[in-house]
């Protein structure tokens, strides 16, 4: 497909964050070049992203998400749409939790990773989208 | 992912991990510090040689795995830390309070 532009659709389970990191090695467009610290903290985001859908999302009959990348040299773009129930985010006022906590810090660090993060529901299906900027 | 531990004596214990450290292998790292401290070793060094990709399910491992080894008197440190791990660390604000050192072999030759 022309134009860094790849989608992938998951099922949870038997699908796992596992699969969620071969499809990030098929995502990634020949000849599209970016710096390793731009690449490194979008995947690491997406991963991220992918693993609370995965968590938060399987209500008791799995989740279903479907993940399309838009990846060029200058902005490194991924939308999650996923079946799970409506969540409520508010991405300004989420923090990173304090050194003793032992879970909550996904969201906090993929707004740490990423320049764009949001999130909307729309027609019963969340729709999550990371943006990165490449850096010049 | 796969785990070996290996006592190097004095109560230090190097856990070799290899893979992604993630929401699939988070609970089994959380259980297998656990084992080892139980077992005695409190003074614990987890190396990231072989480990591409840490996430926050995996910083909860080590965070429960570094209270597990404090209360039982010891510590818990990394070692050979990719630079995704250290980009996780610093962004988390953990990179202090999980202390990364160059060498685990050597990571509590100063106590």
């Amino acid at each position: 497909m022309a134009d860094g532009h790849r989608v992938f659709e998951l099922t949870a389970p038997p699908d796992d964050v596992d699969t969620v990191h071969r499809m990030l090695g098929l995502a990634w467009p020949d000849g599209v070049e970016v710096g390793a610290l731009d690449r490194m903290a979008f995947e690491t985001a997406l991963v991220e992203l992918a693993a609370n859908i995965i968590h938060h999302g399987d209500t008791g009959s799995g989740v279903r998400c479907t993940l399309e990348f838009a990846i060029t040299s200058t902005a490194l773009r991924a939308t999650l749409r996923d079946s799970g129930p409506e969540v409520h985010v508010d991405w300004d006022a989420v923090t990173m939790p304090g050194e003793e906590a032992e879970s909550g810090r996904g969201l906090a660090l993929i707004r740490a990773l990423v320049g764009q993060a949001e999130y909307e529901r729309v027609g019963g299906t969340n729709v999550w989208t990371i943006i990165r900027p490449v850096s010049s | 992912m796969k785990l070996t531990v290996e006592h190097s004596g004095n109560g230090v214990a190097i856990i070799h991990a290899e893979g992604k450290l993630n929401m699939v292998s988070a609970a089994q790292l959380r259980e297998e510090v656990a084992a080892t401290v139980a077992a005695g070793s409190s003074r614990l060094v987890v190396d990231f040689a072989r480990v591409d990709f840490l996430d926050s399910s995996g910083l909860g491992a080590l965070i429960s795995g570094l209270k597990a080894a404090r209360q039982a008197g010891g510590d818990l440190r990394l070692a050979n830390t990719s630079d995704q791990v250290k980009l996780v660390l610093q962004l988390t604000n953990l990179e202090k309070v999980l202390s990364t050192v160059d060498d685990a072999s050597t990571a509590y030759a100063n106590g």
